[in-house]
């Protein structure tokens, strides 16, 4: 399932990235402000509307608030590994 | 390092947004749900999508994903040949199931040595999931690798003995040998355990004048390929005995014994003798195995256990210039304590290491 809007979607990428100015690497924002994945020319959805994984993952107090508290491990094993 | 915190164990970085793999959504790696609900966000996620490499990975780094494959961090197969080579077919699939309970966990995603720590260590990013191209040393090759290899060459094993004249003196890093390419090499073609192949790397790769005609230092010229470079160069180094490996009866987790560790350096018979490791004499290390270690999943599952030493062939990370055994022709010749001699290997170990027992110490 996952796999299947991956792969096209990497290809359509990988193909866009062809199509591209040899090699202009994504990063290389041609100028402040533009979106970065301009250069390949891919337009990703989530641009105009909210990703709620990024507004997450890029968000420190809501990672600390919703962090899971690290599990104390009952160390069962003795020796060096 | 300090330990991550948990947040900043998954805090996503502007840097790996605006990069190319930062420029593909989550959702396309990681499966899941948009929703402002972790619980919700999360279903179906998938938390290691490097694990399948040829449907992540490939389209782009279709070379790398196909060796990479069959690399010996991917299959694991050192620990099946291992096991195998003391058991017989019948014994496979008891075998098998203490692989898949205690071993497969050390499987080594292109993750755990590009985007994250090793989840042994507890995971999280090595730089808020920019893809990073060069493996940094301490947060990945040693969280694994850091019991023998790791404390061999930063020095930890003791106070005593120095780390590898490599890390000391010349400030390289495990990459500096062990390659990129090397590490995605696959291992189908060399018998599956990390010594089969040719010497990758070797020492004379990097000191070919080693040996050579103009080499001043007599010792060189004498032995040549009679006795491996460590044998003259590495100091004490650990060994271990038993592993013995079991599922807790308390929490249902997979737990194992390890009987002893010391420190030594001891000298053998090559037990693996070859065109591509001609020498006869070598460091040997004791590994953790034992007739019962794999008791806990049947009776007398290696049955072949004296087939294989378990006195092993071993290459210490902790190099020297100048080392004890080295200081002179008879710091080596004639000294017994060096030597793995028969009063070293446990009597129910004599025929395991028939070949590696030294009999009589060079004079
Ligand atoms: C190109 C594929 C790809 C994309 C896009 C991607 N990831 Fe990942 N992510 C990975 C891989 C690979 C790993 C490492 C785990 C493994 O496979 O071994 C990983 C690991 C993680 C981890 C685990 C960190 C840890 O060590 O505990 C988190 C959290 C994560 N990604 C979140 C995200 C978020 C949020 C986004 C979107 C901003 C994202 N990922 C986009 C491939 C991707
Ligand atoms: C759509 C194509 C694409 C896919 C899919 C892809 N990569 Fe890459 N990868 C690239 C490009 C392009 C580079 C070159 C460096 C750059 O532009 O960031 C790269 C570079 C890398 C590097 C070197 C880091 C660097 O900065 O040069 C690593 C490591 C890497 N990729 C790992 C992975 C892994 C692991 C996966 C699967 C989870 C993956 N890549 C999937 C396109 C891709
Ligand atoms: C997730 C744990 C893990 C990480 C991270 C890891 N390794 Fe390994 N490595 C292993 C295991 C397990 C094996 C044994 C595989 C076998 O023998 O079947 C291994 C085998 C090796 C070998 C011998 C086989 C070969 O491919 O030549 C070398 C060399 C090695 N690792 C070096 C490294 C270096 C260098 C790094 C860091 C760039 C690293 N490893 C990171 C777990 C890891
Ligand atoms: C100066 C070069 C050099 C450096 C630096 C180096 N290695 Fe090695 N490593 C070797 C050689 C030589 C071998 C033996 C290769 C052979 O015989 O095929 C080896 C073998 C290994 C093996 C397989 C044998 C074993 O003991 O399990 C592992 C794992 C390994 N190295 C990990 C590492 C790690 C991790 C680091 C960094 C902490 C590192 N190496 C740094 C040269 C180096
Ligand atoms: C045991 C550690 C290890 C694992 C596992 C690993 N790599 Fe690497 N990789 C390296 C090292 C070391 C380099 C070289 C870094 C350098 O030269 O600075 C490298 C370099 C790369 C590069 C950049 C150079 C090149 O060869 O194109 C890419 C891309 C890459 N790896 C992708 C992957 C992918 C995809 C996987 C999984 C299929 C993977 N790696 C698994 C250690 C690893
Ligand atoms: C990737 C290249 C590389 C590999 C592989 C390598 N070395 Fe080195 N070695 C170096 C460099 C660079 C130095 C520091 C500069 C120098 O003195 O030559 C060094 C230094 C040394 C020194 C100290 C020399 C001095 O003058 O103090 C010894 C001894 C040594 N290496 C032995 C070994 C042995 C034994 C091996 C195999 C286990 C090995 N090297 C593998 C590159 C390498
Ligand atoms: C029989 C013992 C012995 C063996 C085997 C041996 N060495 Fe040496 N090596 C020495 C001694 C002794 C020195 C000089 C130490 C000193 O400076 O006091 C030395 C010095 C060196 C040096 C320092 C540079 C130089 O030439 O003075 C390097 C590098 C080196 N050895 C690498 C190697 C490598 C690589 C191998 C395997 C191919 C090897 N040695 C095998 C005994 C040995
Ligand atoms: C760290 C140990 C070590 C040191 C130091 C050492 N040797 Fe050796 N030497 C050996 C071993 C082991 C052998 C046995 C090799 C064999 O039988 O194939 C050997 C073999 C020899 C041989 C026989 C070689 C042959 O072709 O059969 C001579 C001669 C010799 N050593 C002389 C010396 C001299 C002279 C020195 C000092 C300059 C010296 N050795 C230093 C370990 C050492």
């Amino acid at each position: 399932m996952r796999r299947s809007i991956f792969i096209p979607m990497m290809i359509t990428l990988c193909i866009l990235a062809a199509c591209s100015p040899a090699s202009v690497p994504v990063d290389d924002k041609e100028a402040e402000g533009q979106p970065a994945s301009s250069a390949t020319g891919v337009v990703i959805s989530e641009s105009s509307t909210v990703d709620q994984c990024v507004e997450c993952h890029t968000d420190k107090s809501k990672l600390i608030d919703t962090a899971k508290p690290e599990e104390v491990v009952v160390k069962e094993s003795e020796g060096t590994g | 390092m300090a330990p991550l915190e948990p947040w900043e164990k998954v805090l996503v970085s502007e840097n790996f947004l605006i990069s190319s793999h930062g420029s593909v959504s989550c959702i396309s790696c990681h499966g899941g749900e948009q929703s402002p609900d972790k619980e919700t966000a999360h279903t179906g996620l998938v938390t290691h999508p490097s694990d399948d490499a040829a449907a992540y990975c490939a389209t782009c780094h279709a070379d790398v994903v196909n060796s990479s494959q069959e690399s010996l961090h991917s299959t694991l197969s050192g620990y099946k040949v291992s096991m195998y080579s003391r058991s017989i077919p019948e014994n496979h699939p008891a075998l098998d199931e203490a692989f898949g309970n205690h071993c497969s966990s050390c499987h080594t995603s292109c993750g755990d040595c590009h985007i994250s720590q090793p989840d042994s260590v507890g995971g999280g990013f090595l730089s808020g999931h920019e893809f990073v191209e060069t493996p940094p040393m301490t947060r990945t090759c040693t969280a694994c690798h850091g019991s023998r290899v790791g404390n061999e060459y930063l020095g930890k094993n003791s106070e005593e003995i120095p780390g590898d004249v490599h890390f000391r003196i010349a400030r390289m890093n495990c990459v500096s040998c062990h390659t990129g390419s090397a590490l995605h090499a696959s291992s189908v073609d060399t018998g599956n355990t990390r010594y089969t192949a040719s010497q990758e790397p070797s020492c004379r790769g990097c000191h070919a004048e080693i040996g050579a005609a103009g080499d001043t230092v007599a010792q060189h010229s004498i032995h040549q390929d009679k006795v491996q470079c460590q044998v003259c160069h590495s100091i004490e180094y650990s060994s271990c005995d038993n592993c013995h490996v079991e599922i807790s009866s308390k929490t249902g987790n997979p737990f194992y014994t390890t009987d002893a560790h010391y420190l030594g350096f001891y000298i053998g018979r090559n037990p693996i003798q070859s065109e591509e490791r001609p020498y006869e004499y070598v460091t040997v290390r004791h590994i953790p195995i034992a007739p019962d270690s794999y008791s806990f999943y049947g009776e007398d599952l290696l049955p072949n256990f004296d087939l294989v030493a378990t006195w092993a062939y071993a290459t210490p990370h902790n190099i020297q210039r100048v080392t004890p055994q080295n200081q002179s022709c008879d710091a080596c010749h004639g000294n017994s304590d060096l030597f793995l001699t028969v009063d070293k290997v446990k009597p129910e170990e004599l025929d395991a290491n028939k070949d590696v027992i030294v009999e009589s110490i060079p004079e």
